[in-house]
This record gives C-alpha cells, structure tokens and sequence, in this order.
C-alpha cells in the first residue's frame, strides 16, 4: 500500500499527499453537526458499540487514555466516568485530532475533569513511548493515510502491558444484514447528509470509505503487523461494525 | 397590533426548538458558525502540565520547551514552533513556525 502513489478517498484514487487535506474538509464541514449526523446515520445504534468498547477497555482509576481521531472526544468521557471507584483518582484522557474544529467542537461541549485536547496527526503521534495505559481509536483508522504508520505509534505511545481498542465499521456478516445496509447506506446515509448537514459529498465519502476499509481478519492481520499481541475481533450489530483489540506485550 | 409584535418572538422560539430537536439546524444563522471561535471562559490558554509531561515533537520525538508567553511548543531538534491556541497544542508541523538554529 504504502508503495503505491495513490490512496483511496471513498471509491476514488487520490496522490497520497492529498488524502489528508481532502479528509480534513470533511470533518471541518461536518465538525458542528457531527455527533447529530452519527446519531442519524446509525439510528443512535453507535452509542452502544461505543458503550460496549469502554466496557471492554476495562477504565481502572489513575490510568491514562489515549483517544486518538477521538474528535468531540465522548469515548473519552465514558472511559473516565466509567473509571470512578470511591476514595481513588479517576482516569485521565487526552484526546487527539488531526482536525482543530472537531476537537472545539468537543470542547464547547463543556470541559470535563481529566481531559485534554490535542492537534495531532495519529501518523505521528506527539507522545512519549510508553505513556498511556490505553489507547483507542473510534471510526478514525479508516481516514488516516497510512494505517499501518498509525497503527505502529499507536502501539508506540502504550505502555507495556497497555491495551489497544479500535472501533471501526466493518463487513457484515451475512448476506440479509449486508442487503439491508448497502441499501441504507448507499440510499439514506447521502440524503440525510444533505438534508440535516447540507453535505452530501461528505457523507459520500464516508459511506464510500467504509467499503474500502479491510474486512475482519485483514485488518487484525495488520494490528499483528503493528506490533499487537493477543489480537480479538468482536463483531458488533452483525458486522456493521467491529471491535479489534491488542495488546503492546512488551 | 399585538399579533405582529407576538410573531419574531414565536418564530426565534421555534428555531431555538428545531435547535434542539436537531433537524431544522440548518435554518440557524450561519452567525452561529463562530461560536466555535470564541474562547471558552472555562479553559486556560495555557498546556495542563500533565499534558506536557508525555508531549514530544511529532517529528523527532524529543522533548520540547514551553514558552507560555508566546504560547509555542518549541521543538530545537526540528527548528519547529508548535502553536497553542486557547490551550490546545497544535502539534502539526504544517502549522508550526520555522525557528532558526
């Protein structure tokens, strides 16, 4: 992949040096009605894969999160509300976005104790090794350029022992589920985008990108290659979406 | 004329309401994309030291120093300023300033 020129963008080839600037546009225009048009788009359904990664993360107090493309950053919230025992220090959180307008948006949507913000490509990351307990990424692996780069630092920035989540859609498991959603998300998706965020290429892309995203089993061969450990696959709603996890061994 | 002065009332109402509801958005004023600007009284505008424990120059990965006055992130190795804006480092390259030496 990473010999190549060209890069998918949705169903189109861009150069390579493109396909971060094109991906910024998307979420700078879908920034302020993003968290809405998720709501639409998986007709509220996202909000109990995202419950069901941070149950999976296991938050244990003092730990320290790494949440990367975590935009308006509420896997970040969870993960430190989820992390209060009586008497002990919560978990901390920082949430990294290529894209300065998701992460404002995220702000404006009020400070929460344990949480920072910071610009950063998940390309290369702007941490330390070995620095957080966990790290996620939440429907963000399929918009960076160089996934496996991404994956690496990922696995870079954990400290040994650490845990690594990526929620991501996926394929569908059966042949009935992939008909419905094909027609939902090739029909719907694009219309809702133009009615409630007046952008309907934005929501395109992401429809497009979604199919471009490597199935279940590629995509865990390309955390092992990361570096990962005791790679899992968890499929949610049937394959719409999956859970891969990880761990830096040492 | 009570009618026409109970209207823009009623009509600012039921933008705020499709507001809430979420699906007359884009009926708002695009005024409202500015909010995002405006600094939240609520944040410092300085980097939370926690924050800048683990934070490495995305290029060399080596330390940075933290200039709090000019609000950069100044990576020598790389000859690269980071901006902070409202206390969120932008740890791009492509919007750091080049320093010399």
């Amino acid at each position: 992949m990473s010999d190549t020129n060209t890069t998918s963008f949705g169903f189109r080839e861009v150069p390579r040096e493109e396909k971060q600037g094109l991906v910024r546009s998307v979420f700078d225009r879908s920034a302020r009605r993003y968290d809405l048009m998720n709501d639409v788009m998986s007709l509220g359904i996202h909000r109990v894969w995202k419950d069901i990664t941070i149950t999976r993360a296991r938050p244990k107090p003092g730990e320290r999160l790494i949440d990367v493309a975590g935009g308006t950053g509420d896997l970040a919230r969870a993960f430190i509300e989820r992390s209060k025992r009586p008497g002990q220090r919560p978990a901390t959180a920082i949430v990294a976005d290529i894209n300065e307008e998701m992460l404002n948006a995220g702000i404006k949507r009020g400070q929460a104790d344990g949480i920072e913000w910071a610009v950063a490509n998940a390309e290369c990351l702007p941490f330390d090794d070995k620095s957080a307990d966990c790290v996620m990424i939440g429907f963000g692996i399929r918009n960076v350029t160089d996934r496996l780069q991404a994956l690496r630092e990922m696995h870079r920035v954990l400290k040994p022992g650490g845990r690594f989540l990526c929620l991501e859609f996926s394929r569908p498991v059966t042949r009935a589920i992939a008909n419905v959603y094909d027609l939902w998300s090739f029909k719907a998706i694009p219309e809702l985008g133009a009615l409630i965020a007046k952008d309907r290429d934005s929501y395109q892309y992401l429809v497009e990108s979604i199919r471009r995203f490597p199935h279940q089993e590629a995509f865990a061969a390309e955390l092992r290659e990361a570096g990962f450990g005791q790679v899992s696959v968890t499929n949610l709603s049937g394959g719409i979406a999956a859970l891969h996890t990880g761990w830096r061994v040492s | 004329m009570p009618l026409a002065g109970r209207h823009p009332v009623r009509l600012a109402d039921s933008i705020r309401l499709a507001g809430h509801t979420g699906f007359a958005l884009n009926t708002l004023p695009m005024s409202t994309d500015k909010d995002s600007q405006t600094a939240n009284p609520r944040r410092s505008a300085h980097v939370d030291p926690k924050l800048l424990e683990i934070l490495v120059c995305p290029v060399t990965r080596q330390t940075l120093e933290y200039d709090r006055e000019a609000g950069e992130l100044i990576s020598r190795a790389a000859g690269l300023a980071y901006p902070v804006r409202e206390g969120v480092p932008v740890m791009l390259p492509e919007e750091a300033r080049r320093i010399d030496g």
